[in-house]
């Protein structure tokens, strides 16, 4: 509010003045013209800046692009010891491109010759370039005579043969080269290219090339390797002007110096002439091939009148004018307001001061007039009765102030009409006032005589507020009493309410019975001696006292366990909770008290059952370990027994068949025909024997042996089964592979056996007289595969079903299929150790098919 | 023509197995021992064995597994550890083809690992396999000292 008129203050005082708004304009626009002049300045500046950095950079990054080419030139040796002239011109081609790299003369080679070597050298050179000498003549320690250069123009022609190691200026820069190891820019000179009238200013950047075309570690072997230089000759306007033809031509002067700034080492300046007096310069330093430039840049002319600056008296000219006619608007606003504003202004103030206070008032009010009608309402009263007071005013109070009584919903009696000059009267309880809506509001609502300075004034004044929020709040609290009257009576646990000094003063019907004292006899007595055993009795103390003391709680708002008193002194078993009430006066404590006998005791038993489970697993453990070492005796014991089969038993045998075969050999001539089907008899019954033995052995082994999982190519395990057996070729058989086979997982010499067993069973088992046919193809089920052998054979009865994987179970007579009856049961205890199973369909007579469950081999 | 020593304790197999090299026919003279221990002392030249006239080194043994006093692979591993013997050829031939006696025997030394075939007829067909390729296609290795020459420091 003092803010508010503050500023109303100032705008009236000052601000409708016309001088003040005068000298204010003025100041502005001053403002505004220098801060537009400084600005001007730095944007000038800044430009000046940019262009300096860009003219440098261009400069410095396309000479450091040269001489990159140079260095590039020098490698050559890196790829031959010696070249001629085409040689060396085919490799600088490879990257130079004259209108691309504009400035540069050309690019050559100049080779060192020490004295010793200088008739041999240039005999060599001559025999290339007949003109070739080394100039200037005159004995030397050491030449470094140009002897390429190209492109081979008039200018360049005339360098040919000149010994720049003859000239201090190329000699300083040539020798830093060699010792650096780094390409050097030369200081200011002459060229010798320089044949014209119009001479410039030259330089030239040497490249060093040492044999194999690397830089040696150390100083002496660069001195003793060098080869020679690979080197650009430059003039100096060509090459700076070249540099910005291709680029955006420099819009300030600049002069290049050759290391100080002075006349006699200067080596360009650029086109645009400075102004006369530069308003901005600035000097660079640059490295040029390890060597340092200076370039002064100056502004020009034209790039100064770019400025903005002479904007200014134009912005500060307006802003004079603008602020003129300004001022004079105002003045003559200003002169009319004035009159009018004063009079209305004292009586509008007070009007709003009591429409404020009545306002704020948090009450309804209502004014009414002698007559009875409305003479004001405010803002709450407008809000509940929905009359406005531009509405309301004038009208009779019944109108706009309407009211019920709640219960009986009869209108309450006017009260207006027994209210006394003296005292107000309330209005019943239970009113409720009934907008213009037809809400209705419970009120609690008063009316009195107006009046001032003790005599009435005339009129009534209503002042109502609203209840709604009171018998809200009332309802609810009896509701919680309610309901925790009931939660109390019904609760399961014993609920015990003490006040700060230790009595208790609440105890439900839980209590009474787990503890065992009627409500009536303990209320108001100490809680202590009644339900906390005697030894917690002092820790209970000393915990209360702490609490009191700092506030500091063990066990308020947590669920611990402890031990309870009951009635004669009995301890049980109990969990207890303990709550602040929070409410305001002395603190209040609730205990929930729960007997958890019953609950100890099922742990306990819970306990016990556990303790003799471990027991037990414990025992079991230690039987299963017994009976494995038992097993293992078992299998060891097995294995010694197969071992000693596979070399003992067999003997015998060996014995048998090679005896018969003895004597058939020996005494054939003296045996009956049937004597010597006896001893074929005799022979073919040992052999069955050694095979039953041999397969009998490697079921045991499937039975026994340890399966690792290998993914297994099975087109590859077939093809090699079926070259292994001319049973399985043609022409005793056909076998037809579907290719492709997927993989499985699997043992691989399992596997073979299983498959050599199917394949041999479906050759075997085939009808006289007809070509066995067997098809195998693979199908992929649920990440496994599905392996199919199918056969044209005999087929395999439906009754014989289960028989067939039996071990030394045979199906047909020996005399028709022999086979030890062992075979399949390889294969079903083979797919079972392989995680597979094996399963057939068969139609006697048309054939049968068997299937392979394996797991998928995995794609890795 | 050099001998082939055969270690068998089987006097069936011994009687079978001479009649099988007359079949084949293998024409080296063929000496037999009958335990392990005697085919150690053969070797090395112990007792009567030190006349090599009669009882001439080998150019090939055939040795059974299951052998009285010493086993085949003991007899392997002794005949490795003397240095003039540890290039003589010896060849497994045995009843077992349990793997953990081949892989053991081949571990030990051995050239070759045969299984004694079940019949006669096979016994045949397996030695003339063996003569044509260890008695003729295989490259032996050149003839050892005799054991004793060694031992004497000669």
């Amino acid at each position: 509010m003092t803010m508010r008129s503050g500023t109303d203050q100032f705008v009236t005082k000052y601000l409708a003045q016309p001088l003040p708004v005068l000298a204010l304009g003025l100041v502005i626009t001053l403002v505004v013209s220098l801060n537009f002049l400084e600005n001007a300045r730095t944007d000038f500046q800044l430009r000046f800046n940019r262009h300096v950095e860009r003219n440098s950079v261009t400069i410095e990054s396309s000479l450091r692009h040269y001489t990159s080419l140079l260095e590039a030139g020098a490698s050559i040796f890196a790829f031959r010891t010696s070249f001629t002239g085409t040689e060396f011109q085919n490799y600088i081609e490879g990257f130079y491109r004259p209108h691309e790299h504009p400035g540069i003369q050309g690019i050559g080679f100049a080779r060192y010759i020490p004295d010793p070597q200088r008739e041999q050298a240039e005999r060599q050179i001559t025999e290339e370039n007949p003109t070739f000498r080394i100039r200037p003549t005159g004995e030397r320690p050491e030449y470094i005579p140009i002897i390429y250069l190209y492109p081979q123009d008039r200018r360049n022609l005339a360098a040919m043969g000149y010994d720049m190691f003859s000239e201090p200026v190329r000699r300083a820069a040539m020798i830093q080269a060699r010792d650096t190891g780094m390409a050097v820019a030369s200081g200011k000179v002459e060229l010798v290219q320089e044949i014209d009238e119009r001479k410039q200013a030259g330089f030239l950047i040497y490249a060093p090339a040492y044999r194999d075309g690397v830089v040696p570690q150390n100083l002496e072997m660069r001195r003793r390797n060098l080869v020679g230089f690979v080197y650009s000759p430059f003039r100096a306007d060509d090459l700076l002007e070249g540099i910005f033809n291709l680029r955006e031509q420099p819009r300030i002067h600049f002069t290049v110096f050759d290391g100080e700034p002075v006349p006699e080492n200067r080596l360009h300046h650029s086109r645009l002439a400075p102004a006369p007096s530069p308003r901005l310069t600035q000097t660079r330093s640059l490295d040029i091939a390890n060597r340092k430039w200076t370039v002064e840049f100056a502004s020009t002319r034209s790039f100064e009148q770019t400025s903005r600056e002479k904007w200014m008296p134009l912005i500060a000219g307006t802003g004079a004018l603008l602020s003129l006619l300004f001022s004079w608007v105002v003045a003559s606003l200003s002169k009319a307001r004035s009159a009018a504003e004063l009079s209305q202004k004292e009586e509008r103030e007070q009007r709003e001061r009591l429409r404020v206070i009545l306002a704020s008032i948090g009450d309804g009010v209502i004014a009414i007039d002698p007559h009875g009608n409305i003479s004001f309402v405010n803002a709450v009263a407008e809000r509940y009765t929905g009359w406005p007071f531009a509405q309301a005013h004038g009208r009779p109070l019944g109108d706009v102030f309407r009211t019920l009584n709640g219960e009986t919903r009869e209108q309450v009696p006017d009260a207006t009409a027994r209210v006394s000059a003296k005292q107000g009267l309330d209005f019943p309880s239970h009113t409720l006032l009934v907008s213009r809506d037809g809400t209705e509001t419970p009120i609690a609502a008063n009316v009195s005589p107006i009046r001032n300075g003790g005599r009435s004034a005339g009129g009534l004044v209503i002042v109502f507020h609203d209840l709604t929020e009171e018998q809200k709040s009332r309802r609810a609290l009896q509701e919680s009493e309610a309901r925790s009257s009931g939660i109390l009576k019904s609760a399961l646990d014993a609920i015990v309410t003490t006040n700060e000094k230790g009595e208790i003063i609440e105890w439900n019907p839980a209590a009474e019975r787990i503890f065992g004292y009627s409500r009536d006899k303990v209320m108001n007595q100490q809680m202590e001696p009644l339900i906390i055993p005697p030894p917690l009795r002092q820790p209970h103390r000393r915990g209360m006292e702490r609490y009191k003391a700092t506030d500091e709680a063990k066990v308020i708002g947590r669920r611990i366990e402890t031990t309870a008193m009951r009635r004669g002194g009995e301890e049980f078993p109990a969990e207890l909770a303990i709550s602040r009430l929070d409410l305001p006066g002395p603190a209040l404590f609730t205990a929930h008290i729960r007997d958890i006998t019953e609950r100890k005791q099922t742990e306990a038993a819970l306990h016990e059952a556990q303790a003799q489970l471990t027991l037990r697993a414990t025992n079991l453990e230690e039987l299963v370990s017994e009976r494995t070492v038992k097993l293992q005796e078992v299998i060891a014991e097995l294995e010694a027994f197969s071992y000693s089969i596979s070399h003992d038993m067999r003997a015998p045998l060996r014995a048998i068949e090679g005896f018969a075969h003895a004597l058939l050999d020996d005494y054939k001539d003296r045996l009956e025909p049937e004597g010597i089907g006896y001893l074929n008899r005799i022979m073919s019954a040992a052999v069955r024997m050694d095979r039953l033995i041999q397969d009998v052995l490697s079921y045991s082994r499937v039975v026994r042996s340890d399966i690792e999982f290998v993914s297994v190519d099975t087109e590859q395990l077939l093809g090699d089964i079926i070259s292994q057996y001319p049973e399985f070729q043609a022409p005793r058989a056909e076998v037809v592979i579907h290719r492709p086979l997927l993989k499985v997982m699997g043992q691989e010499a399992s596997l073979t056996q299983c498959l050599s067993n199917l394949l041999g069973n479906a050759v075997k088992f085939v009808a006289p007289g007809i070509t066995p046919h067997v098809e195998i193809w693979t199908e992929e089920a649920n990440n496994h595969v599905r392996l199919y052998i199918k056969d044209n054979g005999i087929g395999i009865e439906p009754r014989h079903r289960d028989r067939v994987f039996m071990i030394l179970e045979r199906v047909h007579p020996e005399a028709q299929f022999s086979g030890t009856g062992i075979g399949l049961a390889i294969v079903k205890k083979s797919m079972e150790r392989m995680g597979g199973t094996v399963e057939f369909e068969s139609e006697p007579g048309r054939g049968t098919t068997f299937c392979l469950h394996l797991p998928r081999a995995s794609f890795l | 023509m050099k001998t082939i020593l055969l270690v068998e304790d089987n006097e069936d197999d011994i009687f079978l197995m001479r009649r099988a090299f007359k079949a084949a026919p293998i024409t080296n003279p063929l000496a037999v021992v009958t335990d392990g221990q005697q085919a150690v002392d053969y070797l090395a030249g112990n007792g009567e064995y030190a006349n090599r006239e009669k009882f001439p080194l080998p150019c090939l043994i055939l040795l059974d597994m299951k052998l009285p006093y010493l086993n085949g692979l003991e007899v392997i591993k002794w005949v490795r550890q003397q240095p003039s013997l540890q290039t003589l050829l010896i060849v497994m031939l045995t009843a077992s083809r349990i793997e953990v006696d081949v892989d053991n025997a081949y571990r030990a030394g051995v050239n070759g690992f045969l299984v004694k075939p079940p019949t006669a007829e096979k016994l045949i067909e397996m030695l003339r396999a063996l003569k044509k390729f260890w008695l003729e296609f295989n490259q032996s290795p050149p003839p050892p000292f005799p054991v004793s020459h060694l031992e004497t420091g000669g």
